[in-house]
């Protein structure tokens, strides 16, 4: 899905460059360069005030630099400056710093030069060269014996290998990769560029023959805020990857009152080592900077900069219920308050306090968020503290309303420990703005409604059941579908993880890795919060202070369930299944490759898998859901346009899974629209046979044509399949159209989806079947409409029967697709008037809407890689599976019944003949009409007068009853004979219809 | 579908000619008509054999008592010969015979064909018409017009046995199986009980 563009600056290959012959030792390198030192002004002026050029060891021996120079020139020039190096042995691993000249801004490096240079290199592009000598160099490429490393940067005319590095800037220098270690005597490949950061010699060594070594990560609040008595604390930890994290000190700021307490080493690498900074009730009122340094078993250090503040212990201005009110905001909005309660949460950016007690007045919330930005320090859960700051209302991006909390702290003061609030009991529903802030519990079971921002926000949307798009039931602007828009906007929390990032490990994540829409959860107890959510706007949230109970109230299916027919089609999007990749290489492995929309053919258009990794992992989960839903015909949308390139790739993964070639390609119909994604078909050649050409509606109205394939049952039945993909919702147009959202709930380009819904109707589908000869058609597809929307509409009105309203609503809600917490279908079964009563069922394999976007086959955006090849979140959408039942429309009786043919005598009275014929059912079962008594070879000049119709020159009578098992079913004939002949004739004895 | 209006008697042995299993390929039976109920005067009896698709089927119409012999016959497509009239379901046929109402009119009637596999049955109509040769008289099924319908299904087997059934819509209609028939149905009869018998052990 994500498509990640990395643009390359092609100019440099264009230019011509010419690469220096390079000779001595290939040891020591050139690892940084910089040469913007002290350049501009305000924002973007260089920090550092000296350019430079550092070099590194990357051997495992030592160098001697002495009678060495590092040379210069610029980026077209001829003639080099050298800088002389001082006659040091450079260690495997070492750096070494060359200062050169100043600039006017900047401060100087604090890490020490090992040699001061003079030359004034330039910022953006120029050549620098490490020469085993000091006679300056001569021509554009120089080259010789003497150059050991040369790196051209920017627009250099000369550089190593296919060019130079990128260009650099005042906050950019160019370093060698891996801390240096790198060389393929390419500029463009070995170099990167990043903020300059200069190495020296007393630099930690970085062998290139050892894996680096991760650094301590030390998490540490910047300041402990205390009222003066109060003695407090403040938690800190530091973490190595690979290494064990044993010391602490206070390296800098020592003073009396404040010391470090309870330090637990880690206790493997990897583990975390935690102590307490804490500040005795004797301190004066004043600030203590101060810095913590942890050290591990590998050498290493990491410091965290900290300040302890003391402030005067400031008297409670308001209650937290008198800072909340009653009001929708709070009156005391923008003033600085003093309140006092017991912490009930630490979440990422604050803590939560609650006033024990509260005021009695369920209108006024007994509790408030604290605003600290990051995890407060010197509180803990239990603690009664006193907050000073800014009462603030806090309007998240997208929301309707505010919540009241208070920013802008300048003291938290526990008072005391060991308090505790009880949680309210609520239900969903309840006004949560009368206990934001407040220690809630839920007393009913909610179902889990929105799983999609599980993994990159930690949240899962919860409601009482499943929450239905309104118009997925009502049509649209309809009263109900107004309420139940309403009821569902005010139905929902989200229930958060306390952490406002992406969540190291994925939360509430349950048995098979997954945690599906549907299931349940219990055990609700936490923090009402409110604020952004995933997918945009804003919500009440619940930050959880017990672990909550999920129950897999909704479990995975293996497969689709329906009754058997003698035909399965499948409807399935197959989320931007692309064989060429964003990266711009294709999965026969070309590099340059581009995807299509209209006439402009650009890998930024390839939507689906972003490299060949991704793409067989989105491969495998599609081929996987296709094979268990093992259908006869499958209608595929969001498939690359590229003719039949893409579909064939599928086609072939499918059978080389299935072990046989099972599945063929319906051959692409004449347009296949202008987008970059086509609606194919596949199908099973020993179960279907196709019955004329495929077609196809190239109007300019739909950029992704439908597709039509009349195929033939092994029966000789023929039915028609259409394959659709209408316009989406989403990409609003821009100004006010038709197509603008018209907050009905059916989103943008509603109307440019009626007109194709008209189209297929009126003009394509009479197409299709004046083509085929035959009434039974099959719409299928992503109509981008839920169930009652305008554009079904338009095909229920004209007859179309909608299987899933027919066979699943009777069961339950249909859905194929959540979108903002909120289940519908856009997947669609519908079945002209004559093939309706041939159809046997409709079902949804519901094994990607409700599945978490994290466990899909993207590799970006996720703490934990959980994917399987499973075919569990193979797409966003359900696929829609239809039974059909495809039966001639008669069919002779003559297996069944016994006819008996009675002789046809003249009646004196009316002149005429009568005769008749009796059917016995010998079936054993009973057979039901309208039955059709049909008298092939009746003798000419002959007629049948009380004949219902004729069927192929013949006369027939029609008889519509039900014949038991034994019965006999006598049909008296009445001729007219004017030529007096002899009267003869053969019957025949169908079910159903002429 | 057909309505039976026999008396006891009557029913007893229609019922009997319909479940026989033991007809020749030729069946023969004695038809009686009561025309008492018919009021004086003369009219007609007409009888016809109904045409059908299957094997040729053939009735003879024989020993004709309680006719009215000074009248000629009208009708078409049949034959006499030896006082027998022969009438032929391939051929379009009608005899139209004189009789005089108020007392018993009688005749044999022998239907026959070959064997037939796809259940044709071919129907010997005996219907009755007042002196302008229009009108129905007696109780007829008004489809056919018929007093009696003797339905002919041949053998199903070549060399097996047809079957005559005999509907009666009048009141007034006697059938007798003739002597041949009688004996053969008591011999099948026996034959039936032996072989029930022998099954017991």
């Amino acid at each position: 899905m994500k498509t990640h563009i990395r643009m390359t600056v092609l100019a440099a290959l264009l230019a011509g460059i010419a690469a220096p012959a390079l000779a001595v030792s290939d040891t020591v390198v050139i690892s940084q360069v910089y040469g913007a030192g002290g350049n501009g002004s305000g924002d973007t002026a260089a920090k550092l005030k000296n350019d430079y050029i550092e070099l590194f060891n990357r051997g495992s021996t030592s160098v001697s630099l002495a009678g060495w120079s590092v040379q210069y020139a610029s980026s077209t020039g001829t003639s080099w400056q050298v800088t002389p190096l001082t006659a040091v042995v450079l260690e495997p691993g070492q750096y070494y710093l060359v200062q050169e000249a100043a600039g006017a801004g900047g401060t100087p490096s604090a890490v020490t030069a090992d040699k001061a240079g003079s030359i004034a290199m330039a910022a953006a592009s120029g050549k620098v060269a490490l020469v085993s000598g000091t006679t300056a160099l001569s021509g554009a490429t120089p080259g010789g014996p003497t150059l050991v490393d040369f790196v051209g940067y920017g627009s250099a005319n000369a550089s190593e290998g296919a060019g130079p590095t990128p260009a650099l800037g005042n906050l950019l220098s160019a370093y060698r990769n891996n801390d240096g270690c790198d060389d393929t005597d390419s500029n463009t490949a070995d170099f990167s560029t990043a903020i300059p950061a200069p190495r020296n010699t007393l630099t930690e060594k970085r062998l290139c023959s050892a894996a680096p070594q991760k650094p301590i990560v030390a998490t540490c609040p910047t300041m402990l805020a205390l009222a003066q008595g109060y003695a407090g604390r403040a938690a800190l930890s530091a973490t190595d990857q690979d290494g064990i994290v044993n010391g602490a000190v206070i390296s800098t700021g020592a003073t009396a009152g404040i010391a470090l307490a309870d330090f637990t080493p880690a206790a493997a690498e990897g583990g975390a080592a935690t102590v307490n900074l804490t500040a005795s009730n004797s301190l004066a009122v004043g600030s203590y900077p101060l810095s913590v340094q942890f050290s591990n078993n590998q050498g290493q250090t990491a410091s965290c900069p900290l300040t302890v503040k003391i402030s005067g212990l400031a008297a409670v201005t308001k209650s937290i219920p008198e800072i909340q009110g009653a009001g929708a905001t709070s009156v005391y909005a923008n003033t600085v308050q003093t309140t006092e309660g017991v912490v009930t949460l630490k979440v990422g950016t604050g803590f939560f306090i609650q006033d024990a007690n509260g005021d009695g007045n369920p209108a006024t919330s007994d509790g408030i968020f604290i605003y600290t930005a990051s995890a407060p320090a010197n509180v803990q859960v239990g603690d009664l503290a006193r907050v000073t700051g800014t009462v603030t209302e806090y309007t998240p991006t997208g929301a309707s309303r505010s919540y009241t909390e208070i920013k802008d702290v300048t003291a938290v003061a526990p008072m005391s420990s060991g308090h505790a609030v009880t949680p309210i009991n609520i239900v969903l529903g309840d006004d949560l703005s009368r206990v934001e802030g407040m220690l809630v519990n839920f007393v009913q079971p909610l179902t889990v409604n929105q799983v999609e921002f599980l993994g990159e926000r930690g949240e899962v949307t919860l409601a009482n059941g499943r929450l239905e798009v309104p118009t997925n039931r009502y049509p649209a602007r309809s009263p109900e579908a107004v309420a139940l828009a309403a009821s569902n906007a005010a139905g929902t929390i989200v229930l958060d993880d306390g952490i406002f990032t992406t969540p190291a490990t994925i939360p509430y994540i349950g048995a098979d890795n997954t945690l599906r829409a549907g299931d349940t959860v219990t055990s609700l107890t936490g923090v009402i919060d409110y604020g952004a959510i995933g997918g945009g706007g804003a919500a009440f949230k619940l930050q959880p202070t017990a672990a909550p109970v999920f129950s897999r109230t909704n479990p995975r299916e293996d497969a689709p369930a329906l009754p058997a027919g003698n035909v399965k089609v499948a409807s399935a999007n197959v989320l931007n299944f692309f064989t060429t990749f964003a990266n711009g290489s294709d999965v026969e492995g070309r590099t340059g490759q581009g995807c299509k929309i209209g006439g402009t053919t650009s890998a930024s258009n390839c939507r689906g898998a972003n490299n060949m990794t991704e793409f067989i992992r989105q491969r495998d989960k599609i081929v996987g859901e296709l094979k268990a839903i093992d259908a006869d015909v499958v209608g595929l949308m969001e498939i690359q346009n590229n003719g039949d390139y893409t579909v064939n790739y599928l086609t072939n993964a499918l059978n080389a899974a299935i072990g046989a070639p099972v599945y063929a390609v319906v051959p692409a119909p004449a347009s296949t629209g202008t987008d970059a994604i086509r609606v194919a078909m596949i199908y099973k050649p020993a179960r279907l046979s196709l019955a004329g050409a495929s077609m196809s509606d190239g109007d300019a109205l739909n950029n992704r044509a439908p597709f039509a394939q009349t195929f033939a049952a092994a029966n000789g039945e023929k039915f028609s399949l259409v394959v659709n993909h209408l316009k989406s919702k989403g990409s609003c147009p821009s100004g006010a159209s038709p197509d603008t959202d018209q907050n009905d709930s059916q989103g943008c380009w509603n109307a440019t989806r009626i007109q194709q819904a008209q189209r297929l109707i009126n003009t394509f589908v009479p197409q299709v079947v004046a083509a085929s000869g035959d009434p039974d058609v099959l719409l299928i597809g992503d109509m981008n409409s839920y169930g009652m929307e305008d554009p079904i509409a338009v095909m229920t009105g004209a007859g179309y029967v909608n299987q899933l309203e027919r066979y699943i609503r009777p069961r339950g809600m249909p859905y194929s697709f959540i979108f903002n917490s909120n289940s519908g279908y856009l997947d669609h079964a519908l079945a002209s008037a004559s093939l309706s009563p041939q159809v046997a069922g409709a079902a949804e394999w519901h094994n990607n809407a409700d599945e978490p976007t994290v466990i899909d086959y993207n590799l970006e955006s996720k703490p934990q890689d959980l994917y399987t090849a499973q075919p569990y979140r193979a797409s966003d959408h359900d696929p829609v599976v239809i039974s059909l039942n495809l039966q001639p429309k008669y069919v002779d009786l003559a297996g069944s019944v016994k006819l008996t043919q009675y002789s046809t005598t003249w009646n004196r009275v009316t002149g005429k003949y009568v005769s008749s014929v009796s059917m016995s059912n010998t079936s054993g079962a009973a057979l039901t009409g309208p039955f059709q008594l049909k008298l092939n070879s009746l003798t000419a000049g002959v007629t049948l007068d009380n004949a219902s119709g004729t069927h192929g020159g013949a006369p027939y009578v029609t008889v519509d009853t039900t014949l038991a098992p034994g019965a006999v079913l006598n049909i008296p004939l009445t001729f007219s004979n004017p030529n007096k002949a002899v009267i003869s004739y053969t019957p025949k004895f169908y079910q159903g219809t002429f | 579908m057909f309505n039976l209006i026999l008396s006891a008697r009557r029913a007893a042995l229609a019922l009997a000619l319909t479940v026989s299993s033991g007809l020749a390929a030729a069946g023969a039976i004695h038809v009686n008509l009561d025309t008492s109920a018919f009021g004086g005067g003369n009219g007609y009896l007409d009888m016809q054999l109904g045409m059908s698709g299957g094997p040729v089927v053939t009735a003879q119409v024989s020993n004709l008592s309680g006719f009215d012999t000074s009248s000629l016959a009208d009708g078409w497509g049949y034959t006499l010969a030896n006082g027998t009239y022969t009438l032929r379901s391939d051929v379009l046929n009608d005899l139209f015979h004189a009789v005089p109402f108020g007392a018993m009119l009688g005749f044999d009637l022998t239907l026959s064909s070959d064997a037939d596999v796809d259940g044709h049955v071919t129907n010997f109509l005996v219907s009755a018409f007042d002196s302008s040769g229009v009108h129905p008289v007696g109780v007829f099924d008004p489809f056919n017009l018929s007093l009696a319908n003797i339905a002919w299904t041949p053998a199903a087997v070549q060399g097996g046995d047809g079957s005559i059934a005999v509907t009666a819509t009048d009141p007034g209609v006697a059938t007798v199986p003739e002597p041949g028939v009688w004996l053969l149905m008591a011999a099948g009869a026996l034959g039936m009980a032996l072989t029930r018998r022998r099954r017991v052990h």
